[in-house]
């Protein structure tokens, strides 16, 4: 994580640093900059041509927008009815028919874990969306304004981190969960009170670091010029002060989408998060668990999924932070 | 003195944010819009408004927010933690549902915090002396990285069938027989625990060490002419002391959350096992009484780093 006190690496006001880091002399790369104006670089333009060259997280973006495509487009992908049952084909081993066979009522496990990633992308995706925005507004606040603002907000956000968010999750879940069944959406209940709990619980450590980012970007020059020339502060907080954080806060939120997966499957093979008859990754997992000896891929294919989506979200946020952040590659 | 008023300031703080976490804990439970005594009475009762009255009664539901606040701090503070409002488990006292469950899952993530630590540090260190070796750096730690980032609940079931299913050398699951049966029982999931911790750690070791190496005082050390043994283990290691303790916390949340999925998967009657019960049937004082001991033991601990990290770095105190 970047100290408070050194410069940025990626941020606009210091082009020249940024094409240094990128490999070229300081030198070089400004007369280059001055001698050739019509090849503009922008921080966010190197670092796509970065990323395009880490061929690990290539693959892992290409097979998430896969996985992304096909749950969005369930029902054109080759699946049946996720909840029918094949009374004729309980526990069955793949087949031509049931291309991941099928579970305990005959259901197909293919077209269960197709619409069960839905809900991994919904609580995931959204989830740290929500999250992440909240974080940043809280950390640009608290950093901008200091004062008794900050003291409240710092405060608040230690208290938030020192409770376990795990706990607290499964706190307001079980609290909150027949609540969220008697919405009378269906499944869909428990996915809302899932975004909801994951959005309160993730931002705290953002929140830090971007109030930390803040704290040492608001003494810098662009900041009193924008103000002497009579800025507001919201003005100067969303539009200086934020965009210089996006490139650090994805990496942030790459790895928040991460732990969400993780603990989606988790609250529901616990039986709190998408409850039982709805397809989720998680229960399958807890299912499949509980007729190891009957059919093996009950177990195996959401476990292979999960460690698929997984890996290709950690390979995928580790390009993202060499990208944006040379300087901390690993 | 420095290190004390750090202390001080430090253990007010600690027990101000168990108080808040007591408070949001009983709040939370009390802005659900789910009725625990309707769920005891069941169909059969609920029509009677007198037994209705008689069980609010019963478990203080009728008394005013405020005084069930103050009865319920007031009895933490004395060590009573409510009773259980489950219909098979009702009236039983909170404390003997949850005594039973504490040394099982402090037994569990023990013996995996022991043998993560004893793979994961001395993996570390290897992969740090060999740096950018085929084999003792870069495909130790490949295993590692796949130790660290595969989620656990993704290798237990594929453990269980492997080693409990197809080859029956290790029980699929179960926990505290005794005898030889209770130690293969530990085996599985306190492996399994382990390879996260382990993974973790030595890929954490691997960088502080490298780190540390790189220093002048290593170079100076070098230049003396003292043994690379020497150099190791009595300048190098000594300051790897300071960033480890900051990966502490992580490790704790690791442990809390493994501790559930393991448990789960493994059917152990630890502190997890009991609070996921509670949770699916609703049995609040249950819920409550669990999470706030386990945000406790958390909180102490991240307090406990601290304050080694004060007496190992004096910086720290003057902050």
């Amino acid at each position: 994580m970047a100290q408070p006190s050194e410069p940025l690496p990626s941020q606009s006001y210091n082009r020249d640093a940024q094409r240094d880091e990128a490999g070229g002399a300081v030198l070089v790369a400004a007369t280059e900059a001055e001698a050739a104006p019509r090849s503009i670089s922008s921080p966010m333009r190197d670092a796509w041509r970065r990323f395009r060259h880490n061929w690990a997280a290539m693959i892992s973006l290409i097979i998430i927008l896969i996985l992304i495509v096909m749950s969005i487009f369930a029902p054109l992908m080759h699946t049946s009815d996720p909840m029918a049952s094949d009374f004729t084909d309980l526990n069955a081993f793949p087949s031509w028919h049931h291309w991941f066979g099928t579970d305990g009522l005959g259901r197909d496990t293919y077209s269960r874990l197709v619409y069960g990633m839905r809900v991994t992308f919904v609580v995931g995706i959204v989830g740290a969306a929500i999250t992440t925005i909240l974080g940043m507004l809280l950390g640009v606040i608290s950093g901008y304004f200091g004062g008794i603002v900050d003291a409240l907000l710092a405060r608040f956000t230690d208290l938030m981190f020192a409770f376990p968010s795990f706990i607290l999750a499964l706190i307001i879940i079980s609290f909150y969960g027949s609540w969220a069944n008697s919405l009378g959406m269906g499944g869909a209940g428990r996915v809302v009170l899932l975004v909801i709990v994951f959005a309160i619980v993730g931002w705290p450590g953002l929140m830090r670091f971007v109030r930390s980012l803040v704290l040492s970007m608001k003494e810098q020059q662009f900041i009193e010029a924008a103000r002497t020339v009579g800025t507001g502060s919201w003005a100067i907080m969303i539009r200086h002060l934020l965009p210089n954080t996006y490139g650090l806060v994805l990496v942030q939120a790459s790895f928040i989408v991460i732990g969400f997966i993780g603990t989606e499957a988790v609250l529901s093979l616990l039986g709190l998060g998408v409850q039982a008859p709805n397809p989720d990754l998680g229960v399958m997992l807890s299912q499949g668990a509980s007729v190891l000896d009957l059919n093996y891929w009950e177990v195996l294919a959401p476990a292979i999924v999960l460690a698929i989506l997984i890996l290709t979200f950690t390979f995928l946020g580790d390009g993202v932070r060499d990208a944006v952040d040379p300087r901390t590659k690993g | 003195m420095a290190f004390l008023s750090f202390f001080i300031k430090r253990f007010i703080a600690m027990i101000v944010v168990v108080w808040a976490i007591t408070t949001l804990v009983f709040f939370l439970a009390h802005a659900s819009p789910y009725d625990p005594i309707r769920l005891i009475l069941g169909q059969k009762y609920l029509g009677d408004p007198r037994g209705y009255r008689v069980m609010r009664h019963l478990f203080g539901l009728d008394q005013s927010v405020w005084q069930q606040y103050t009865n319920y701090l007031g009895g933490l503070l004395h060590g009573d933690l409510g009773y259980s409002e489950e219909q098979t488990a009702l009236g039983t006292p909170v404390w003997d549902m949850i005594r039973s469950g504490v040394p099982q899952s402090v037994k569990l993530g023990g013996w995996a915090l022991l043998v993560g630590l004893l793979v994961g540090l001395p993996s570390g260190l290897i992969s740090a002396l060999r740096q950018n070796k085929p084999v003792a750096d870069h495909a130790n730690q490949f295993v590692m990285m796949l130790m660290f980032a595969v989620p656990v609940f993704v290798l237990a079931p594929i453990a269980q069938l492997i080693f409990g299913v197809e080859l029956k050398w290790l029980p699929v699951a179960g926990w505290g027989d005794p005898g030889l049966l209770g130690v293969k029982e530990m085996i599985m999931p306190v492996g399994l625990f382990a390879m996260g911790i382990a993974g973790y750690f030595s890929k954490s070791f691997r960088s502080f060490l490298l780190e540390v190496l790189s220093q002048d005082y290593i170079r100076t050390a070098r230049a003396k002419g003292l043994k690379q043994r020497v150099i190791i283990y009595l300048h190098a290691i000594k300051n790897t002391l300071l960033p480890l303790a900051t990966i502490i916390g992580p490790t704790i949340a690791f442990l809390v959350t493994g501790a559930f999925i393991i448990e789960s998967f493994f059917n152990i009657p630890g502190i997890g096992s009991i609070t996921v019960t509670a949770a699916t049937s609703s049995d609040y004082p249950v819920i409550e009484a669990t999470t706030i001991l386990i945000a406790i033991a958390v909180v102490v601990m991240n307090f406990l780093t601290d304050v080694f990290y004060a007496m190992v770095d004096p910086r720290v105190r003057l902050e």
